[in-house]
C-alpha cells in the first residue's frame, strides 16, 4: 500500500477515524466521551417556557389562576383538600426584612423531570418541545409522580367529572397538571391562558416563548436581566423561570 | 326413547321461533335517536367511507392517538373531538345513550369502554366543526321542519 495522503483508508483506519469524528473527545483507546444524541436532538426544535417577573405580580391577584382553570375546565367540587390545582399563587415573606411578594407556581416543565423518572407506566412524559404531560390512557393513578415532584405541581382527580373541555380530557383516577396550554401551542398560538390574563389585567408579569430561539422575547429578557429557578439546587433545569425571588 | 325424540322434534321449531321472536324484540328495544337530534348533529360527509368508520373507527383513533399526544402531530379529521363535533347533538348526553350517536351504538354492542368519562360528550360550542356543512345543515333543518309529523316524530323521506 502506498504511503501518500490520497491512499485509501484501511478498514481499521476508517472505523477509528469515524469513531473519533463522532466522539469529540477520546479519553483512552476505545473509550469515548459521546455527546448524548437526545440532547443534540432537543436543541433543534423549540423549547417552550415561561418567565415570571415577581416584582410585577400583584399581591392578591389571581387572574392567571382563574384563567387557567376556566380554560381547562378545572372546577372546585367544594372540597379544597382534594380540588385540582393546575396553578396557584404562593406568598413569600423574607424573614430578615419582612419583604413580601407573591408568585404563581405551576408545573415547571423540567428538562429532567422527576415525575417522568418515577412513572411505572411511562404515562408521565416529556414532549420533544419540553412540555411535561400525563398520558391519561396509561396513568394508573399511583401518584408516584405527585410525591416525586418538588414543586407540588400535580393533582389527582378523586371524583367523577362532567362537562370537560374538548381540548382537556380529565377523568377520575388519573393525575394531571399544567399542560402549558398545549392545545393552543398545537394550534399555532404562541401564548397561554395565564399569560393572556396577566397581560389583560395590565400586570405584564408573565412572558411565554421559545427558550431555544435566541431572538424570542423570553430569551432576550433572560439574557439581559437574568433569572432564577425554584429549587435550582436540584438541577432539573425548569422551563418556568422567575425574576425577583 | 321414541317419545323423547318426538318431543325434541316438536320443540325444536318452537325454540327457533322463540329465539327469532326474542332477537326481533331485542332489536325493537334499541331506541333510535329522535330524527331531530341526529339531524342536528349531522355533517355532510364523514372523514372516511362509512363502512370503514363502522369497522375501524377505534383503530383510527388509537393509531393516531400517541402521535397527537406525545408529539403534538394532530389530525383534526381523526380526533375524537372531530367525531363528537360532527355526530353528537349539542343537547345529547352520555347519561341518556338514546340521544347520543356514539353511546347508542356502544350500548347496543355492549362496548364497555366509555370514552366520555374523560372526553367531552358533546360538541364544543366555541368552534363549530370544520366538517359541518352549514348550508346543508340548515336546508335539512328546514326540510325536517316541514316534513316531520310532530305527533309521531316520523320523517317523510323521498329518495330520488
Amino acid at each position: 500500500m502506498s504511503s501518500d495522503n490520497s491512499a485509501p483508508l484501511s478498514r481499521r483506519q476508517f472505523i477509528t477515524g469515524a469513531a473519533a469524528a463522532v466522539a469529540g473527545l477520546t479519553i483512552a483507546p476505545g473509550v469515548f466521551l459521546l455527546k448524548p444524541a437526545e440532547a443534540a436532538q432537543k436543541a433543534d426544535g423549540p423549547r417552550w417556557g415561561l418567565l415570571i417577573d415577581t416584582s410585577k405580580c400583584a399581591d392578591g391577584c389571581t387572574a392567571c389562576v382563574r384563567a387557567c382553570h376556566e380554560e381547562n375546565g378545572v372546577r372546585s367540587l367544594g372540597r379544597p383538600e382534594t380540588d385540582a390545582q393546575w396553578i396557584r399563587k404562593v406568598n413569600l415573606t423574607e424573614r430578615a426584612t419582612g419583604h413580601q411578594h407573591s408568585l404563581p407556581v405551576m408545573c415547571q416543565h423540567c428538562e429532567d423531570p422527576p415525575c417522568v423518572d418515577v412513572c411505572p407506566t411511562h404515562a408521565s412524559f416529556i414532549r420533544p418541545d419540553g412540555i411535561v404531560l400525563v398520558d391519561k390512557h396509561a396513568c394508573i393513578g399511583c401518584r408516584y409522580c405527585m410525591m416525586a415532584c418538588p414543586y407540588k405541581a400535580r393533582s389527582f382527580i378523586h371524583e367523577k367529572l362532567t362537562d370537560q373541555k374538548p381540548h382537556a380530557p380529565r377523568g377520575k383516577g388519573t393525575v394531571e397538571s399544567c399542560t402549558l396550554c398545549v392545545h393552543r401551542i398545537d394550534r399555532g398560538e404562541r401564548t397561554t391562558a395565564c399569560v393572556e390574563a396577566c397581560n389583560r389585567d395590565g400586570h405584564q408579569a408573565m412572558t411565554f416563548g421559545d427558550l431555544h430561539d435566541p431572538d424570542s422575547e423570553i430569551s432576550q429578557r433572560l439574557r439581559d436581566y437574568g433569572s432564577t429557578t425554584i429549587r435550582a439546587d436540584l438541577r432539573l433545569n425548569p422551563a418556568v423561570r422567575y425574576q425577583g425571588i | 326413547m321414541q317419545s323423547v325424540f318426538a318431543r325434541v322434534g316438536l320443540s325444536l321449531p318452537a325454540l327457533l321461533l322463540a329465539g327469532l321472536v326474542l332477537a326481533l324484540s331485542g332489536c325493537g328495544k334499541v331506541e333510535v335517536p329522535p330524527a331531530s337530534l341526529l339531524a342536528e348533529a349531522r355533517g355532510d360527509q364523514c372523514v372516511e367511507p362509512t363502512d370503514v368508520m363502522r369497522r375501524d373507527h377505534m383503530k383510527i383513533l388509537l393509531h393516531e392517538r400517541d402521535e397527537a399526544k406525545r408529539y403534538g402531530r394532530r389530525n383534526p379529521d381523526h380526533s375524537i373531538v372531530g367525531c363528537v363535533d360532527c355526530h353528537v347533538s349539542p343537547t345529547a348526553t352520555r347519561e341518556d345513550p338514546a340521544t347520543h350517536f356514539c353511546m347508542a351504538c356502544h350500548e347496543f354492542n355492549a362496548v364497555r369502554m366509555d370514552c366520555f368519562q374523560c372526553h367531552t360528550d358533546r360538541p364544543s360550542d366555541a368552534a363549530p366543526s370544520p366538517h359541518r356543512n352549514v348550508e346543508l345543515h340548515e336546508s335539512l333543518e328546514r326540510h325536517l321542519a316541514v316534513h316531520t309529523d310532530a305527533s309521531t316524530n316520523a320523517v317523510e323521506v323521498s329518495i330520488p
